[in-house]
């Protein structure tokens, strides 16, 4: 173990002679950062690990001199001077498994870093390693045992809400670097350089795992890593057989992080069974002996993407912060509206400032807003994984493409986004891409390719998933759609109105035939969660050129345009997206249905009618005159008229949630502040139109 | 119980303390001043459908849409045309989730006085035209007779699910 330390030491020293060289005649170029930031890390987690407690108090020093953004001459020389005593520090253990003294180079280190007011914490001397008389194979061989004896993690035994956020943060960590590792593995065959992020984000997992103690994870990951480093010295070659199991790996991993997440230990129990066939990989060599892949080069540094910068911001405060900005929107409005109806003298002057307020408060928003958005691509990561295994699955050779996944979104959105595209994705494989024999014969090219694509659109997002396989079967959907009387026998829907049905609950399943089941549940998902998401799906198919689902969202979820309307007493908002078209018509054009109930004929469709206050049961006082004006709401192709009394205007609207305390209210999604302060109900359309649809059976 | 330890705080024992007191149909009562946020001005509220009668609505308070109770009806009190003076007080209740707002439409806030333990008796057994279920005890202050509330019973947000539930029970009868 100490020698695979001092290994990686010299090959992360090797890669830093530029660099130092550099820094010895006094430069200091940003450039050499990332690799002395994994230098300090590297060697401050082997010197937890392994115990040198002088090794840790150098590597933080460092660490601390790499992270300030500019570096005087004075602190340059300390640098150099650390790095010295660190390849000092690390030829002595490579020498004697054990640290030197060197007491007068890390006397000079303390006194320089103090004079520049650094933290110097001798790790050493505030807790000195209890001399157990054990050698160090001995320590380590220790070290395995308490990583299998549950529960090991000594930071589970004393949560304080520090170590759990700790552990919060780690959890983030150790996902994201899991997502990006299996990724790297998904991609290794078609891109070997993909080896090396590969091995520094397992690395990282497994330096950031003994941090935290959770050395089950620590164990594994660093196993791990000694396989990676032998494919990458050419020692053992990646094989498809490998890949499959190093992702078996990143799942046993993504298992404990998961347990972790709920509270427990990150111990399911098998870890020695997970070491063992590591292990064995390990040792297995390659059996055909000659037949090893070249070595990787690194690539440039440059060609690397750019990690992005950002600040992990707590989702509570965030939410607060865009709930003020909210407020903000509404105490502006408020002003405007005073700013109408005042006679003053300094109107002009006032105006102005108005004016101003307005322009701060929707930059304002706009840019709270825009902390909460995150990448399409967020939403994509455990499709790649899914193609992969599908494409095993299914003997289909598969592509799938993502384009625009870097256009943002609302971090929810990739949350409720991320089911409904594993079932269209799923979809399109089982049910769209043919097979290869066949994709042949009608002169498609073998590999079937899945495309998703992210783009802004006239104010909305659209996210487009197509493949080109067969296309939807589009009589059968439609004998079933009658079958289910969703569309009369003799009628003949357009493509839009017909598809739409494919996403009912329950549609399809055993009568449909065995090429369409298993469409119903998963799309009844889709819908639910689109929906959820203010948005709405189209539906467009080519029999034998293939499928596209085309998923329109709204761009923002905390603001809506809103019709402001007014039944009887009371006043709502209906959202402007699933309002059809308002009309008036004359008394003798709402038709009485058996006296049980009203509806009218709009452009030759008929459609129920109903009062606003009938369908949410408020009672209306007595005698109220029936108005003449008509709204039609719509849900996918369910639709309503709705008689209401006034139409007050368009505007955009604040969502405010109604709180825990009333909870879901039938037909209610929220609330809205308006420019006068009073607050106004704003309505669920699908709910409204459930509503209708329940009254009239 | 989530609400049990308030609970013993606020019985006859413990209901000593700082209280806002106010008036409803010619009673006087009495609110632990700790779970008094704020007194605003009555404003328009605005009617929520399929609630319980006794909850009056929704209002603004500055920015945050929360609900507001009109006690007259909670305590099944004849139901009066508001004089000048009538107010909501907006007080603290445990939710779910931690901490909600809630306003009660009083007719007139009164003072803030604080009552001595000893002088809090047992709620009587008779006498009362308020659910006894809401009264924690009752105070003598000089010659007044102050009636002490449980704001957990009388906030109870649960009733308000109950009562959603029987809302759908009867549109499901019709």
């Amino acid at each position: 173990m100490v020698r695979n330390f001092v290994a990686e030491y010299r090959q992360a020293a090797a890669a830093l002679v530029p660099t130092l060289a550099a820094l010895r005649s006094g430069r200091w170029g940003a450039d050499g950062r990332p690799e002395l930031t994994q230098l300090a890390h590297q060697l401050r987690n082997a010197g937890l690990f392994l115990d040198f407690p002088r090794l840790v108090t150098v590597a933080q020093l460092l660490g601390e001199l790499v992270s300030l953004a500019t570096l005087t001459s004075v602190q340059i020389n300390l640098l150099v001077a650390c790095l010295d005593v660190a390849e000092k520090l690390v030829g002595g253990i490579e020498s004697n498994q054990k640290e030197p003294p060197l007491a007068g180079e890390l006397a000079a280190l303390a006194d320089a870093a103090r004079q520049q007011g650094l933290t110097w914490k001798p790790a050493g001397e505030a807790a000195p390693p209890p001399d157990t008389g054990l050698s160090d194979a001995e320590k380590i061989a220790q070290l395995l045992e308490d990583a299998q004896a549950p529960p090991a993690a000594p930071v589970a035994a004393t949560k304080t809400s520090a170590a759990t956020d700790m552990i919060s943060i780690f959890i983030q960590d150790a996902e994201e670097v899991l997502d990006h590792s299996e990724q790297d593995l998904l991609r290794l065959e078609q891109e070997p350089a993909r080896l090396h992020e590969l091995l520094r984000h397992i690395h990282t997992l497994k330096g950031n795992s003994g941090l935290m103690g959770f050395d089950g994870l620590q164990q594994i990951s660093h196993r791990l890593e000694n396989v990676l480093q032998q494919i990458r010295d050419g020692v053992a070659a990646t094989t498809p057989a490998r890949i499959k199991f190093f992702l078996e790996v990143v799942d046993a991993l993504r298992q404990r992080v998961a347990l972790l997440a709920k509270g427990g230990t990150a111990n399911p129990g098998d870890d020695t069974l997970w070491l063992e066939r590591i292990d064995a990989v390990l040792h297995a060599k390659d059996a055909a002996g000659g037949a090893i892949a070249g070595t990787v080069t690194e690539p440039a540094a440059s060609s690397l993407p750019a990690a992005r910068g950002g600040v992990r911001v707590n989702v509570e405060r965030l939410d607060h912060l865009n709930d003020l900005s909210g407020e903000l929107v509404i105490a502006t409005a408020v002003v405007n509206h005073l700013s109408a109806c005042r006679p003053g003298s300094d109107v002009e002057q006032f105006n102005r400032a108005f004016h101003q307020l307005n322009l701060i408060t929707s930059e304002m928003q706009d840019t709270i807003m825009a902390a909460r958005m995150v990448p399409v691509e967020v939403a994509c990561r455990r499709l790649t994984r899914l193609v992969h295994e599908l494409s095993e699955k299914t003997g289909k050779p598969l592509d799938l493409q993502l384009v625009g996944v870097g256009t943002e979104v609302d971090r929810h959105v990739t949350e409720l986004l991320a089911d409904p595209l594993v079932h269209l994705v799923r979809n399109a494989v089982d049910h769209g891409i043919e097979s290869p024999s066949a994709r042949k014969q009608a002169g498609k090219p073998a590999v079937g390719t899945i495309r998703i694509e992210a783009m802004h659109h006239s104010g909305e997002i659209w996210i487009i998933i197509s493949d080109d396989g067969q296309g939807l079967p589009r009589e059968k959907i439609l004998a079933q759609a009658r079958a289910r009387r969703r569309i009369g026998a003799t009628e003949e829907p357009r493509d839009e109105d017909l598809f739409a049905v494919i996403f009912e609950p329950g549609f399809s399943t055993a009568e449909t035939v065995t090429e369409v089941s298993g469409r119903g549940v998963g799309l009844d998902v889709v819908r639910r969660n689109v929906e959820r998401l203010r948005g709405r799906i189209e539906v467009q198919s080519r029999p034998q050129l293939g499928a596209m689902l085309t998923i329109k969202l709204p761009l923002t979820l905390a603001i809506i345009h809103g019709m402001l309307v007014r039944a009887g007493a009371e006043q709502y908002v209906l959202p402007m997206l699933a309002i059809r078209e308002s009309l008036r018509v004359a008394a003798a054009e709402i038709h009485q249905v058996l006296g049980r109930g009203e509806m009218i004929v709009v452009r030759g469709e008929t459609m129920p009618l109903f009062r606003l206050a009938d369908l949410l049961m408020i009672k209306q006082p007595a005698g109220q005159a029936a108005g003449e004006l008509v709204t039609v709401i719509e849900d996918g192709d369910r639709r309503v008229a709705l008689l209401l009394d006034e139409l007050l205007g368009q505007q955009r609207l604040v969502v405010k949630s109604l709180g825990d305390a009333l909870g879901r209210i039938p037909g209610v999604a929220g609330a809205s502040i308006l420019a006068d302060g009073r607050v106004r109900l704003i309505l669920d359309v699908p709910g409204l139109i459930r509503i209708a649809h329940e009254r009239m059976t | 119980m989530k609400g049990e330890p308030m609970a013993t705080v606020e019985t006859t024992a413990g209901a000593g303390g700082k209280h806002l007191t106010f008036k409803l149909a010619g009673e006087e009562y009495g609110l632990p001043i700790g779970k008094v946020q704020e007194i605003i001005q009555r404003q328009e509220i605005t009617r929520v459908p399929r609630l319980p009668e006794f909850v009056s609505g929704v209002i603004n308070l500055r920015g945050k849409v929360i609900p507001v109770l009109n006690l007259r009806r909670r305590f099944g009190l004849p139901a009066q045309t508001s004089t000048g003076r009538a107010c909501i007080v907006i007080l603290q209740a445990p939710s779910a989730t931690g901490w909600m707002l809630t306003g009660i439409v009083v007719d007139e806030v009164t003072e803030v006085v604080e009552i001595p333990t000893e002088r809090v008796e047992p709620p009587p057994e008779l006498g009362a035209r308020v659910n006894l279920a809401f009264v924690a005890g009752v105070a003598q202050v000089g010659a007044r007779l102050i009636l002490l509330l449980r704001t957990d019973k009388v906030l109870d947000s649960r009733e308000w699910a109950v009562v959603e539930q029987a809302a759908q029970t009867e549109k499901g009868a019709d």
